[in-house]
């Protein structure tokens, strides 16, 4: 058990969760019950990743993080370090990746939020601010877990853009999901189906928490 | 703009607000709960961070993966300093210091690539050599059982039954950017074997995964480098036979210090050159 991969997948994962989650929301949330061609455009491009290759999104980090690109050079002229094949390289990567993980459920969950309630929440007086918060994101609270859950889980077991961006170096960019791909190419099965088990472990272990919490905030809604 | 100032006004609202609610206390509890986790992780990279100086880092081709484990644990075990390795093609490597990859050392199995890099001041020098890689044929033990004839250095067998059909795949490194690929290409050429080798190949990203197709067991041959076919897991699946080295162009493995090397990687480089690590080389084929 490479216990250092370990530690960055979860670390990645985390990182990825805390930065995208907030971001979901509040994209989330304006783009709702809105409807112009904005809110088409932003939508089709929020969930492209789902459908895009991983390699392709790993030739365009590639070209415009590389150190010849133009994002990256000017990373490199500002600080001396090269955003591909490190730690950086890989969040910005495993950002994008999971967008539509983070994004999708939580829109979801609010179209859920019959708009009835949000104009009697407005009769009410409470302003658009304490709306989201005192009613709408308690509402959509189980729509942000499965978020999570799903962001976490993906970004773990990310294999082919991090490969191609990040390369294969340990402590760094070496994930679980490739130090498996690595011990399996130096011919150490054992090692590579520790690895294997834990990841199928903790995958389930995920999905079934995340079904578990859906199932109680359903019963403690029916028991209101 | 308008977009900009509510997200603000959303994220300020997400900050400052406290409310009695059940949810809130939850959201706290998991905000908690998170950031002790990330801030636990945090410390553990910082602490990565602050060895940096120390930091050696390799990329090496990974035709030297079990011959360089050993020199890198013997290492640890005199010095106690850890030394990272990442395998891979070279061409592969090559590519990635190109695009601004960060190693201490390089080592390639082609010398090419190295005074490539020299010549772009990627590296310190243009290196020195620590050896002259062989391929190898291997037979998978089935196939080998059958046909033990197929063993042969002059490749007259192995080419009838690549013919007959005996052979349905064969497993090489991609020849696109590895060298053991580009070695195996010149030798199936130099025998006229190319033509019907081609539809059967099965191409490894590079010379160590070659050798994980060839004793899969779902292959019946693999030109694969000497230095992996020594190890033993290699060798209870199978037998091999070498390459003679007229058959293709040397495979001069060459390692340099790349600019910003580390003083331990400096270290670990000077260590690379005695006796005893050249000593390892030796055994494990490289010429």
């Amino acid at each position: 058990m490479d216990w250092q991969a370990f530690r960055l997948s979860l670390f990645l994962a985390c990182l990825t969760a805390i930065i995208l989650i907030p971001m979901g929301i509040l994209l989330a949330h304006y783009l709702v019950r809105r409807s112009s061609w904005l809110k088409q455009f932003l939508e089709a491009s929020l969930t492209l990743p789902l459908v895009l290759p991983p390699t392709v999104l790993g030739y365009y980090l590639l070209v415009g993080f590389g150190n010849t690109g133009f994002l990256g050079s000017w990373f490199y002229e500002l600080t001396g370090n090269s955003i591909v094949f490190s730690f950086f390289g890989i969040l910005i990567a495993s950002l994008i990746v999971n967008i539509p993980f983070a994004f999708i459920p939580i829109q979801r969950a609010f179209e859920a939020i019959p708009i009835e309630l949000r104009d009697a929440a407005a009769t009410c007086g409470l302003n658009p601010l304490k709306r989201l918060w005192k009613i709408e994101l308690p509402l959509a609270w189980k729509g942000i877990c499965s978020a999570t859950v799903m962001t976490i889980a993906h970004t773990i077991g990310e294999f082919g853009v991090v490969l191609m961006v990040g390369g294969n170096i340990p402590g760094q960019t070496r994930t679980l999901s490739i130090a498996i791909y690595d011990r399996v190419q130096a011919l150490d099965m054992d090692g590579a189906g520790v690895m294997s088990f834990c990841l199928l472990l903790f995958s389930f272990v995920t999905l079934l928490l995340s079904q578990i919490l859906n199932r109680k905030s359903v019963v403690r809604g029916a028991a209101h | 703009m308008r977009f900009l100032q509510i997200t603000l006004a959303h994220f300020s609202e997400f900050l400052l607000i406290r409310s009695r609610s059940l949810f809130l206390q939850r959201t706290m509890l998991l905000v908690l709960l998170c950031t002790s986790l990330s801030a636990e992780l945090c410390i553990a990279q910082g602490q990565m961070k602050d060895m940096k100086q120390q930091r050696i880092l390799i990329a090496a081709a990974s035709d030297v993966r079990y011959a360089l484990d050993l020199m890198i644990a013997n290492y640890f075990k005199e010095t106690g300093q850890l030394v990272k390795v990442s395998y891979g093609s070279s061409g592969n490597f090559y590519q990635q210091v190109m695009q601004g990859g960060d190693y201490d050392i390089l080592m390639m199995a082609d010398e090419q690539y190295i005074f490539k890099l020299s010549q772009q001041r990627k590296t310190i020098d243009r290196g020195v050599v620590y050896g002259q890689g062989r391929l190898v044929l291997f037979i998978p033990k089935p196939t080998l059982e059958k046909w033990p004839n197929l063993l042969s250095s002059n490749l007259l067998e192995f080419g009838n039954a690549l013919k007959d059909g005996r052979i349905r795949s064969l497993a090489i490194a991609n020849p696109a950017h590895a060298p053991y690929g580009v070695a195996a290409e010149q030798t199936l050429k130099s025998v006229q074997l190319w033509e019907i080798a081609l539809p059967k190949l099965i191409l490894g990203e590079n010379a160590s995964q070659a050798t994980q197709f060839a004793i899969s067991g779902s292959v019946q041959g693999g030109l694969i480098p000497l230095a992996l076919a020594k190890h033993s897991t290699v060798q209870q699946k199978g037998g091999y036979v070498l390459i003679p080295p007229s058959a293709h162009l040397p495979l001069i493995q060459r390692m340099a210090l790349s600019l910003g090397a580390s003083s331990g990687a400096k270290e670990f480089y000077a260590y690379l050159q005695t006796e005893k690590s050249q000593k390892i080389f030796k055994e494990f084929g490289f010429e």
